[in-house]
């Protein structure tokens, strides 16, 4: 199975998080909270 | 020779092995670097290997290049942490670098900087173009692909990772390796283990306060826990708000450092450096131990590290020679994880449940031709334990400390299968021990007289699975044929426990190759269920 790279948006989002925090986060935690920011986004279809 | 290259030996290297395997493993290395002067620290060098002792040989004629040839191999083996050895058009390639280091992987040393998807990303795009959403036929699919218009370079990235655009579509552990997979790339963002930061709030450390923690773990003298290193020398206390940040600072730093090595294990960082080692050098040379264990690599797969809290383990013939463990299914599940995949190695500390005593031990993770396994029990065993005892590994709150135990019984004596390193022979020793044994492990006199006087197999023979089990057979099997075309039988549990005199192999792959139409030398019984029969020249 090829590996799985997020799309340069999500990149982005990634690290908008990352500098929004201001502090280490784990992989878990950032994928928790992006998936919450995904979601949110979602709906503008 | 090395000084016939009129190159210095890097001061930072050093080399293991015998005297002399010490002495070629550098005239080789000096040899390499002379012919790369002007190579980047850590690019890559190859030279094949016969060239080399070809070239030994015009400087010494007394030794022929096939002599050079095996000698070299066996010194650049011995000293695996500065070579490698890679094979290629079916010729032997030995590599190293500049830094006195096996070359990374090529796709380690792609710069991915400049290429297009991170240019893409810099500066940021202000408007993205949105993705197609997943065919009705693919709507099952775990991701989804990347714009099937996408220019014929990107095409190439695409066959090996998938770009994902919706993560509805992604399972949490998917996710999780997406995010892991795109944070190791991004530019801007640094991490270690499981844990990332932007680049530009982790602070710097400057070369004065990496020359004292060097100092401080030298005077120590074992490895150290970033915890202890940021408190102590570089007086970060650990319970303070910026420790988190200051400790993934610190372990990113000493990664870039060739000194420093991570012997740590998931939630416990260690640190140590090149000197401090406190597990000492087996009695077999660790890359030979990998190779013996490899017949592993097709089970821990699956296994989900730390899953188990304590596992139960019965000592095998070799293992108690060279005080090792197998990194098998059993035991990978008690044992951590890596923190970072391209992890060697690991060091845990054991802690004996009866006699208080505490040693370092060092599991070697398996690579990709390599099964893994722990070294560093062989004065613990030769004190404790016999071959067939049974015994206990058991995880503590700590993570890089574990408790081995077996269950103390009154006096026993036996006369149990040993190794005269002298004479180079097999013999039985009277044994006083006080452990619980697994009968059909423990190698008696009785069970095995034939075995008395028998030399070790050679490296040759002790590498091809069906001649070890023939010769085991030989040993310990009965003959139900005739003098003059023998035919011998032997149960699974005797030939387990004698085939792990020599080497390790367990139980089903055993019965795998027994079994197997390969090998029609061996033959199941049609009615006794792990009764097996070897014919020679079958």
């Amino acid at each position: 199975m090829p590996g799985l790279v997020l799309s340069p948006r999500l990149q982005q989002v990634l690290v908008e998080l990352l500098r929004e925090l201001g502090r280490p986060a784990t992989t878990e935690e950032l994928a928790r909270q992006l998936r919450e920011r995904s979601v949110r986004a979602e709906p503008t279809e | 020779m090395a000084d016939r290259t009129e190159v210095a030996p890097a001061p930072a290297v050093t080399f293991r092995g015998t005297e002399r395997e010490q002495e070629l493993a550098e005239r080789v290395h000096a040899l390499l670097r002379a012919s790369a002067r002007f190579y980047p620290l850590h690019a890559p060098i190859r030279v094949p290997l016969r060239a080399v002792a070809e070239y030994f040989a015009t400087l010494e004629p007394t030794v022929s290049p096939e002599e050079w040839f095996a000698q070299l191999k066996r010194a650049i083996e011995a000293n695996d942490h500065v070579f490698a050895l890679e094979a290629s058009d079916g010729e032997l390639v030995v590599a190293t670098t500049r830094g006195g280091s096996p070359p990374l992987p090529p796709e380690a040393l792609i710069d991915t900087a400049h290429q297009l998807p991170r240019r893409f990303m810099e500066p940021p795009p202000e408007a993205v173009a949105p993705a197609p959403r997943p065919r009705k036929a693919e709507s099952t699919a775990p991701v989804e692909e990347a714009v099937p218009e996408a220019a014929e370079e990107t095409a190439v990235a695409e066959a090996v990772s998938t770009v994902v655009e919706d993560l509805s579509l992604l399972s949490d552990a998917e996710l999780l390796e997406a995010v892991r997979a795109t944070l190791s790339q991004l530019p801007g963002v640094v991490g270690f283990g499981d844990l990332w930061a932007a680049a530009d709030i982790v602070p710097r450390f400057s070369r004065g306060d990496v020359r004292r923690i060097r100092e401080y773990i030298a005077e120590r003298g074992e490895p150290l826990l970033d915890d202890e290193l940021l408190e102590v020398v570089l007086k970060v206390p650990s319970r303070s708000p910026e420790a988190t940040l200051y400790r993934l600072a610190l372990d990113v730093h000493l990664a870039e450092e060739s000194d420093f090595e991570f012997v740590g294990v998931p939630d416990a960082h260690a640190w140590t450096i090149r000197e401090i080692n406190p597990v000492p050098t087996p009695k077999r040379r660790p890359a030979d131990i990998g190779q013996d264990y490899r017949y592993l690599l097709e089970e821990t797969g699956t296994v989900q590290p730390a899953s188990e809290s304590v596992v139960d383990h019965v000592l095998t013939f070799y293992e108690h020679y060279l005080g090792v463990l197998p990194y098998d299914a059993t035991l990978a599940s008690v044992l951590p994880g890596r923190v970072f995949p391209a992890q060697a190695r690991a060091l845990l500390q054991f802690e004996a449940a009866q006699t208080h005593e505490t040693f370092y031990v060092e599991l070697r993770y398996p690579t990709a031709n390599r099964g893994g396994f722990l070294f560093g029990l062989e004065p613990f065993f030769a004190a404790n334990l016999v071959a067939g005892a049974l015994i206990t590994i058991e995880r503590t709150d700590d993570p890089r400390r574990f408790v081995i135990d077996y269950l103390p019984i009154s006096r026993q004596e036996r006369r149990l299968l040993a190794l005269d390193e002298k004479q180079k022979r097999y013999e039985f020793r009277p044994t006083v021990y006080f452990c619980a044994v697994q009968d059909s492990m423990l190698l008696t006199e009785q069970r095995f007289p034939r075995f008395a006087g028998q030399q070790p197999l050679d490296e040759r023979t002790r590498r091809a699975y069906e001649r070890v089990l023939e010769v085991t057979f030989e040993r310990i099997g009965e003959n139900v044929g005739t003098p003059e075309a023998p035919r011998y039988m032997a149960t699974l549990d005797d030939l387990v426990a004698a085939v792990n005199v020599e080497r390790p192999l367990s139980a089903e792959k055993i019965r795998q190759i027994l079994a197997s139409p390969e090998f029609p030398q061996f033959e199941p019984d049609p009615e006794v269920e792990d009764l097996f029969y070897y014919t020679p020249n079958r």
